[in-house]
């Protein structure tokens, strides 16, 4: 027991390194641009939102909640520089599952195959935010500005989900918006197999 | 979740991330332990984090607890985000020498000509989310 906590403590100590390094400023705030000038990752928060919002019930908060728990996990991934394979394919991915989840999801389904998407996707979102962590500046803080921002962005979204449970319209007009979604999420992915096969 | 729960959620996410934003940066080199500070600007900056912070429980408290006038508890809450961001947008006007940015190397946002530091951003951002909490939230009048 007592060497698995000088285990712990020494892989502690990467994070003890990264301490106070930049401006604070500039991580929170490199942090929280981050997921909205991605357009895929601005598609992605957005949706969990609207999506979570179609669901209904306690599924407004647990959905986003879920993103973001796993997004924590996947940005210390990111973060150390743990390779996830074809982690960039499986982002604009899961803008076009998140598309097609706005056009088919109703309170009368069951949550669970979303929720379980979800939380793989903020794995996936999450690490993409890590990896591109600029040098120089707090992890910490870098991390808390893109989860602050994705919570704001998943809000946007149930913002726009519960509008559209006003008019009928809207919400035929919300699934057609779902349907952009997925073609704009296949335009991401068509550029990012573009970007692998001319890597490879 | 009905729309007044969703909106008092909200309410209560802009309280918290407006608490934890301020305390996770000011509380490090750039600010509370910055050597160029006097000793007596960083008290105030500690005074004013702890004051933030425990005002902002009371208002979650205020918020949240069963009351016959819940309305009540929902514009303290309102104000209080009111009261605490607002001044971002009017500080630098009304004393003359401060400044929204902590150092020349701070990022800022520039959007058709403007720039934006990032605590201007932010505030903005807590403020028009704490206007729509407010909104969702409130009981419907009556015709009465």
């Amino acid at each position: 027991m007592r060497n698995f906590g000088v285990t712990m403590l020494l892989l502690l100590l990467p994070v003890a390194a990264w301490a106070h390094v930049g401006g604070s400023d500039t991580g929170l705030f490199n942090g929280l641009m981050h997921p909205v000038f991605g357009l895929d990752h601005l598609l992605a928060m957005v949706s969990v939102g609207v999506v979570s919002s179609q669901l209904g019930g306690q599924n407004i908060w647990r959905v986003p909640v879920a993103f973001v728990s796993t997004m924590v996990a996947g940005g210390v991934l990111g973060i150390l520089g743990v390779a996830l394979p074809f982690a960039e394919l499986a982002i604009t991915a899961s803008v076009v599952a998140l598309g097609t989840a706005i056009v088919l999801a109703h309170r009368l389904m069951s949550p669970w195959p979303i929720t379980c998407m979800v939380l793989l996707f903020g794995v996936l979102h999450g690490h993409g935010h890590g990896i591109e962590i600029p040098k120089a500046v707090s992890p910490v803080l870098y991390t808390l500005g893109f989860l602050i921002s994705t919570s704001v962005l998943h809000i946007l979204g149930v913002l726009i989900g519960e509008l559209a449970t006003l008019q009928a319209w809207l919400s035929k007009g919300l699934r057609l918006a779902g349907g952009a979604v997925i073609v704009s999420g296949v335009a991401f992915l068509l550029r990012a197999l573009s970007a692998t096969v001319v890597g490879q | 979740m009905n729309r007044g729960e969703l909106g008092k959620s909200i309410m209560s996410f802009v309280l918290v991330v407006g608490a934890v934003i301020s305390t996770a940066v000011d509380w490090n080199a750039t600010h509370l332990f910055n050597p160029d500070w006097h000793p007596h600007a960083r008290f105030h900056d500690a005074l004013f984090l702890m004051i933030l912070d425990a005002t902002t429980l009371v208002v979650l408290w205020l918020l949240w607890r069963k009351s016959k006038e819940p309305e009540i508890g929902l514009k303290v809450a309102a104000l209080f985000v009111a009261a605490v961001w607002t001044p971002f947008l009017y500080i630098e006007t009304l004393v003359p020498g401060t400044s929204l940015l902590a150092g020349p190397d701070v990022p800022v946002l520039k959007v058709g000509g403007m720039t934006f530091p990032p605590n201007l951003v932010v505030a903005l951002v807590l403020l028009l989310l704490g206007a729509i909490a407010y909104w969702m939230a409130r009981e419907p009048r009556g015709d009465a």
